[in-house]
């Protein structure tokens, strides 16, 4: 991408967080280092006057609500139990878990149409994700679905740039990204990045890492793409690079450098 | 500064719907849908055998085929459904200038996909929502080489759409887009519907009536071709319409359930006004959408008086074209932009049937009796989908737009 092709200059502030869950004994667990794992339930009373407290918080969609509660803890726009509201909108990518939910609601329905239950269907919709975290956290200026596949997850955050570029998200000025996919070996993997439109002068602190989001001509979706690679891979590997980038750093990003990232690291 | 309204930069011309493509269950095209609310005639019918008993209701609107190779549960529906509008969105292309575009995008939105290969058990990897994309791309009467999106946001999932292609145009990654949805009414959807029980236990689709007690579904694809108002000038298109304004906002309210104070949707239609450069009084038209359901039909009404003033929201004609051919899924916010464009092409609001006496807490001004002239050249689309997501879509004529924005050259 050349300066002549860029069309925006943005700088927003990031907090990025990543996991990969494994399913064992009916919980999914994040594996902390190989062979020990920790238990990743988020407990309902996290979320008072948000959610029932009687209510587990839906291990359909996990480690997804885990990681976007990581992110915006971390970004400072939400506190555990606090009952707060997040100001802000959502975009989520989502690959691989509706279809096995679909099917499974299908196999329910052959059994006994009588008796299916809302939330099989509920979860064969890709969307639900999204409404489970936007209800968890109040957020409500904004709110996508992608369901892309391959790319899914930058492609997830392209379109997360785009809005906040062009103004789609309300006075907040800020999109929770998160993606959740399933990987192989009964894991998932999911990333989420809390991104915060900033002054274009402002210089981060020795706590922030800041993003400069040059919008271009180039398409996320014209990257070349290993057809192995499951749709949020991306962003993970992305994520996991942010999370290394040293605090108080100002770095580049455009549909060109997110897959270069993937190659080489920033 | 308003979103829209910088979308193309300098010139701060709108993005225009050039020609479109519409396939439900009463027929293709917008004029026969039109035709169908202004006789009465539904083509919602029996589900059987996809619905059984245990089911809330076992009505709903299909699609046949004249030469029925596409049964009940055949995989395959929703791409001949789909591949059927974009034919007709080509045909209206080439009957309005024809495609000049070099690079055209590709913005796609689906609920639940190939439903019917999932019900199939062909649990391959055809069954993924790109998959069922990528053959529609490859099968369509359009070189699609411009950037290509998939979308998934139940009801508003052809707004997120329309979101991802104005923000490709608007920084040149294509020079025109094909935005549009399609669901198919499957038996996984019907009985999903009615798990939920959001579906019309009479079976009987009541829009704003005293007696409404639930929606009903029906199956479509829609499509829109979206370019720049200077483009198709330039091309000799006659366009549609101008897209003023789009928002989308959450609730953030409930798993499958609107506030019912409808608080996120009156943000969402203020913030698409404010895109739109437009004020409540500019409004000619409202077209709502999930009618029959008491909650939504109340909750919009809300919506509309609390965005517009009581005043003005009581008196702007209000429309649906869900009578004929159910809540289309997917398909309603690509259908929302077709018969918004389609209203401003004809200058007629149509009709709604199955009106008798109206929800004395549904306050706006439903056409009930007869078609009305469109007076002033505004239309607003109010788009609602579960979980609390909200698409407001403010269309003009081009007329309209062009005197409104300004700098739009000849």
């Amino acid at each position: 991408m050349s300066e002549n092709d860029t069309m925006h200059r943005m700088r927003c502030r990031l907090h990025a967080t990543a996991r990969v869950e494994r399913f064992e004994k009916d919980r999914w667990h994040t594996e902390v280092e190989s062979g020990t794992t920790r238990d990743s339930a988020l407990e309902p009373n996290l979320f008072p006057g948000r959610w029932s407290a009687r209510r587990a918080v839906p291990t359909e969609i996990a480690p997804l609500p885990l990681v976007c509660a990581e992110a915006l803890e971390r970004a400072g726009w939400w506190r555990p139990g606090s009952g707060e509201t997040c100001r802000g909108g959502l975009v989520v990518a989502i690959e691989g878990i509706s279809l096995p939910a679909h099917a499974g609601f299908v196999e329910e329905l052959a059994e006994d149409p009588a008796i299916v239950g809302p939330s099989g269907f509920l979860y064969a919709l890709p969307s639900t994700a999204a409404s489970v975290i936007g209800l968890l956290f109040g957020l409500q200026d904004y709110q996508a679905t992608l369901t892309e596949g391959a790319l899914g997850g930058l492609k997830a955050c392209g379109h997360a740039l785009d809005a906040l570029a062009l103004d789609r998200v309300g006075e907040s000025r800020r999109l929770l990204v998160a993606a959740v996919g399933q990987v192989p070996g009964e894991r998932r993997a999911a990333a989420a990045l809390a991104l915060e439109v900033v002054d274009p002068g402002a210089n981060p602190s020795s706590e922030e890492t800041f993003v400069d989001v040059l919008t271009s001509t180039d398409s996320y979706d014209q990257m070349h793409v290993s057809p192995n690679r499951l749709g949020v891979d991306e962003l993970v590997t992305t994520v996991r690079l942010l999370e290394d980038v040293p605090k108080d750093r100002s770095i580049r990003v455009g549909p060109d450098t997110l897959f270069e990232v993937l190659e080489r690291g920033f | 500064m308003a979103g829209n309204s910088k979308l193309l930069g300098a010139s701060r011309a709108p993005l225009v719907v050039s020609a479109i493509g519409l396939n439900t269950p009463v027929g293709r095209g917008a004029r026969v849908l039109e035709e169908a609310l202004a006789d009465g005639r539904t083509a919602l019918g029996s589900l059987e055998p996809i619905a059984t008993r245990s089911f809330q209701n076992r009505v709903g609107g299909r699609i046949s085929f004249s030469s029925d190779s596409m049964g009940s549960g055949s995989p395959g529906r929703i791409d001949r459904i789909t591949l059927e509008a974009l034919e007709d969105l080509r045909v209206d292309l080439d009957d309005r200038g024809g495609a000049t575009s070099i690079r055209t995008g590709w913005a796609f939105g689906t609920a639940l996909g190939d439903a019917e290969r999932v019900e199939a058990s062909k649990d391959d990897s055809e069954s993924t929502f790109a998959a069922l994309s990528n053959r529609v791309v490859d099968a369509c009467p359009f070189s699609i080489e411009g950037p290509r999106h998939l979308f998934s946001a139940t009801c508003v999932s052809s707004l997120c759409a329309l979101e991802q292609a104005a923000a490709d145009l608007a920084f040149g990654r294509c020079d025109a887009a094909i935005v549009g949805s399609a669901d198919t009414l499957s038996r996984s959807m019907q009985a999903g519907f009615s798990a939920l029980r959001a579906l019309s236990p009479s079976g009987d689709l009541r829009p704003f009536d005293v007696a409404h007690d639930g929606i009903v579904l029906g199956e479509a694809a829609a499509f829109a071709w979206i370019e720049p108002f200077t483009d198709a000038r330039r091309a000799g298109r006659r366009p549609l319409s101008a897209v003023l304004g789009h928002r989308l906002r959450s609730d953030a309210f409930h798993l499958t359930s609107p506030d019912p104070e409808g608080h996120a949707m009156a943000d969402a239609i203020r913030g698409a006004l404010d895109d739109a450069c437009c004020a409540p009084q500019d409004i000619g038209c409202v077209v709502v959408t999930a009618a029959g359901s008491a909650i939504y039909d109340r909750m919009l009404s809300r919506a509309v008086c609390a965005a517009f003033g009581e005043e003005v929201g009581r008196r702007v004609p209000v429309t649906t074209w869900e009578s004929p051919v159910g809540h289309l899924l997917a398909a309603t916010g690509a259908t929302a932009i077709v018969f918004g464009a389609s209203i401003l092409d004809r200058g007629t609001i149509p009709r709604v049937f199955g009106v008798d006496e109206i929800d004395p807490e549904c306050e706006l001004a439903y056409v009930i009796d007869e078609p009305v002239p469109l007076r002033s050249p505004v239309v607003v689309s109010l788009v609602v989908g579960f979980g609390g997501q909200n698409g407001v879509v403010v269309q003009a004529s081009p007329s309209f737009a062009a005197d409104r924005i300004g700098g739009v050259e000849a």
